[in-house]
């Protein structure tokens, strides 16, 4: 539709006026220039064809109000069209406007400046339509004929042409304080340039009404108009282009690696939003800060994705994204759920720790409890009982003592349960000698190596606790007849826990598997001459 | 031998007044918390002080730090320190600074009379006494290149008993063997942990610190 609109626009200077012969507008490099102006159309046309339709449509609208004048002077058209179409001009700020109205944040106030705006346009373009006649315009080229307008009675085709200028100019005040609103700065500057060239058009029209160079200057700032608002529209197009372009240079990336994408300093980035909380997340799970509050990139599948491109796209990015191929949105998504899953997971790690220290904290508590409550009560309970055995008469004696045997047997219990609650010797003596405790308690021959570079902090020494107690207890219980060896060092900034005996033992040592998990370590077991070697690797900070 | 105790609570302090009253040990005084024990000993200067590592106000290790400063303000009166559980650090710190004229009893074990009332004879005699619980279970662990892995069994028993605050005649008893045989057995033994004899030191406590230490 454009590219008809823009052929006829360059037929129209190529053809003679019938009335005055050819006039200075047909010399070669203006119709060179306008040529250019409607090739630059076409390929603006082409280039948006790919954004919404409501772009293409007032890029028509442009050309149109461009082009009608020139329709005039087809001899096939009834007279009073003739004048309907010379009359039309205004019809081009009503496209532009149209073209720079287009926005994506539709808040109320807007809203209603679009409003304004568009009643302007109307009335700037019905009011020539209602009261031109052409038979009164000393530079009407196109045709002569004298028609009455339907406002003939009360306004003349000057005053006509003036109010609609006036509405011309108010429309384009309006259109241009919404601008900076709605588009990025070098397309406002653009379209902004294009209304000030179609309004000075509209003002040259009325300021020079009769002298003979108006309608050169006036075909000159028409075409600018147009040229420009053609280059507003291309250069949009481009940048979605890009935009997509960069979009499909990530998701390749992003598709093509098995793991977290490394992506360069300064490249793609991309960061997506967790749903119902306010907060954002990268490719690797991990918090990002609020990127809306930093204003390079784009926000697209809904707000859910957030794209920082290393050339800023001036386009809308819902549409962006709208426009994308399914396979790139379907790499964009899986992304995004990947991400959510990583994150989602590293919460559960977090919590799963927070709870095994919770527990320990509360066991640590317990114990204190026992010692500093239960222990001290039995332990007066066996002194008064001692004290009354010295004066009980004979009769009571021996339910006195047998009472005492009694308490003398709970505090040995309570003794064997506290430590089974909490080793206290590991937060008293450190993780060597609790171990070495530990050894020495359980019947079991082992061979214990500890090569320990420092303390470490108390919750992994748990866990390193934890697991060689559950590792001897059940060697102890599966009857493993040879020694067993139990090697621990800290190098690397990694605690590693070896064991070795006769017997595969892991089906046993769920609980301290997950404590080791808990905190971010691994058990792998392996087969070497003839023994099984279980390894405990937890990370322990350097 | 007049005695004071510290132990912030009161039944088992009270109780435990009365079972030594009874054994003939003149209890001069009671306190429930550190501070009050070091104006106690300032006051009385008794020979011993029988007191409770965990006491307010963090019911950590308030005991053994106004221990310490009793031995070093008052060395005439030694310390019996009683412990919730199996604390050999602390033993050790207590040890490492004043040897001698220390023990170091389980809590649990105090309402066996006998036991405490021999205890406070000892450390009043400047020896140490170390609760037998600890001495086996610091004999049980296996510590590459330390001094007790050259020691016979033979001279690990002796040690044990050493550190329990027994004197070589009560060591002989208990392995029945001659007092003799002790005595040869305890100079292999020094020499083994090459303690040098000297008239200042205390060898066997030095010996029981050896084992602290291992």
């Amino acid at each position: 539709m454009v590219g008809v609109f823009a052929v006829s626009a360059a037929l129209r200077y190529l053809r003679p006026s019938p009335i005055l012969g050819p006039s200075p507008v047909e010399e070669s490099w203006l119709a060179l220039a306008l040529v250019a102006v409607a090739v630059l159309v076409v390929v603006a046309g082409w280039s948006a064809s790919m954004e919404p339709a409501p772009v293409t449509l007032g890029l028509a609208i442009v050309t149109f109000g461009w082009l009608a004048p020139a329709w005039a002077t087809l001899p096939a058209i009834p007279v009073r069209v003739q004048a309907v179409l010379l009359a039309l001009t205004p019809v081009m700020i009503a496209g532009l406007n149209w073209l720079l109205i287009l926005g994506t944040n539709d808040d109320r106030g807007t809203r209603r400046g679009a409003r304004a705006v568009w009643i302007l346009t109307a009335c700037a373009v019905a009011i020539p339509v209602l009261g031109y006649n052409p038979f009164e315009d000393p530079a009407c080229v196109a045709t002569c004929t004298d028609i009455r307008p339907a406002l003939a009675q009360t306004l003349t085709t000057r005053q006509s042409i003036m109010l609609s200028t006036a509405f011309v100019l108010a429309a384009a005040i309006g259109a241009g304080l919404q601008l900076r609103r709605r588009h990025p700065a070098r397309l406002a500057g653009m379209y902004a340039a294009a209304l000030v060239a179609a309004a000075s058009a509209s003002v040259v029209r009325l300021a020079a009404w009769s002298s003979d160079w108006r309608t050169d200057v006036e075909a000159a700032f028409t075409a600018l108009a147009v040229s420009l608002g053609a280059g507003a529209v291309l250069a949009a197009a481009l940048a979605t282009r890009r935009t997509r372009r960069d979009v499909e240079e990530l998701v390749a990336e992003l598709s093509a690696s098995e793991h977290v994408p490394t992506m360069k300093a300064g490249a793609h980035s991309v960061l997506f939003s967790v749903p119902d909380e306010d907060r954002w997340i990268d490719l690797s799970g991990a918090e990002a800060s609020n990127p809306t509050a930093v204003r390079s990139g784009q926000a697209i599948d809904g707000g859910a994705i957030w794209l920082s491109l290393p050339r800023r796209g001036p386009t809308n990015g819902s549409a962006t994204f709208a426009e994308l191929n399914p396979a790139t949105r379907l790499v964009l998504r899986n992304a995004h759920l990947t991400a959510l899953g990583r994150a989602r997971l590293a919460e559960v790690h977090a919590s799963r720790l927070r709870i095994l220290l919770a527990s320990d904290l509360e066991r640590k508590r317990i114990e204190r409890d026992l010692h500093d409550g239960a222990q001290q009560r039995l332990v007066s309970a066996s002194i008064h009982l001692r004290l009354a055995l010295g004066h009980a008469d004979p009769a009571a004696e021996d339910s006195v003592s047998q009472a005492d045997r009694c308490v003398q047997a709970g505090l040995d219990q309570l003794r064997s349960l506290t430590h089974g609650v909490y080793p206290s010797a590991l937060t008293d003596e450190g993780l060597a000698a609790a171990l070495e405790d530990l050894v020495a308690s359980i019947n079991m021959p082992t061979s214990l190596d500890i090569q320990l570079g420092r303390e470490h902090e108390i919750n992994t020494s748990l866990t390193v606790y934890a697991l060689v107690a559950d590792y001897l207890t059940a060697a102890a219980r599966s009857s493993v007849k040879d020694t067993v060896t139990v090697r621990i060092d800290d190098r690397e900034g990694r605690l590693t826990v070896t064991f070795g005996s006769g017997l595969d033992l892991t089906g046993q040592l769920t609980d301290s598997a997950d404590r080791v998990a808990a905190h971010g370590g691994t058990m792998a077991t392996r087969h070497q001459q003839g023994q099984v070697v279980l390894t405990a690797v937890i990370p322990c900070g350097s | 031998m007049r005695v004071v105790i510290a132990d912030d609570v009161m039944l088992l302090r009270s109780g435990l007044a009365r079972l030594l009253t009874e054994a003939s040990v003149d209890v001069v005084g009671e306190a429930a918390d550190a501070d009050d024990l070091l104006r106690l000993v300032a006051l009385e200067r008794p020979d011993v002080a029988i007191v409770d590592i965990r006491m307010p106000p963090t019911h950590t290790d308030e005991g053994l730090i106004a221990a310490r400063q009793i031995r070093m303000q008052f060395p005439r009166t030694a310390v019996v320190l009683l412990s919730q559980y199996l604390q050999a650090r602390y033993a050790q710190r207590l040890l490492a600074d004043q040897p001698g004229g220390v023990g170091y009893l389980l809590k649990a074990r105090v309402s066996d009379i006998a036991v405490l009332v021999d205890a406070i004879q000892r450390v009043s005699e400047g020896e140490c006494v170390i609760d037998p619980t600890i001495v086996s279970r610091l004999m049980g662990r296996q510590r590459a290149n330390s001094p007790l892995t050259r020691l016979t069994p033979r001279e690990n028993d002796i040690l044990a008993l050493m550190a329990q605050g027994r004197s070589n005649s009560g060591i002989a008893t208990e392995l029945a063997v001659s007092e003799r045989t002790v005595e040869a057995t305890c100079a292999q033994l020094f020499r083994k942990l090459q303690l040098e004899p000297s008239p200042d030191l205390n060898r066997r406590v030095l010996a029981v610190l050896t084992l602290l230490r291992a």
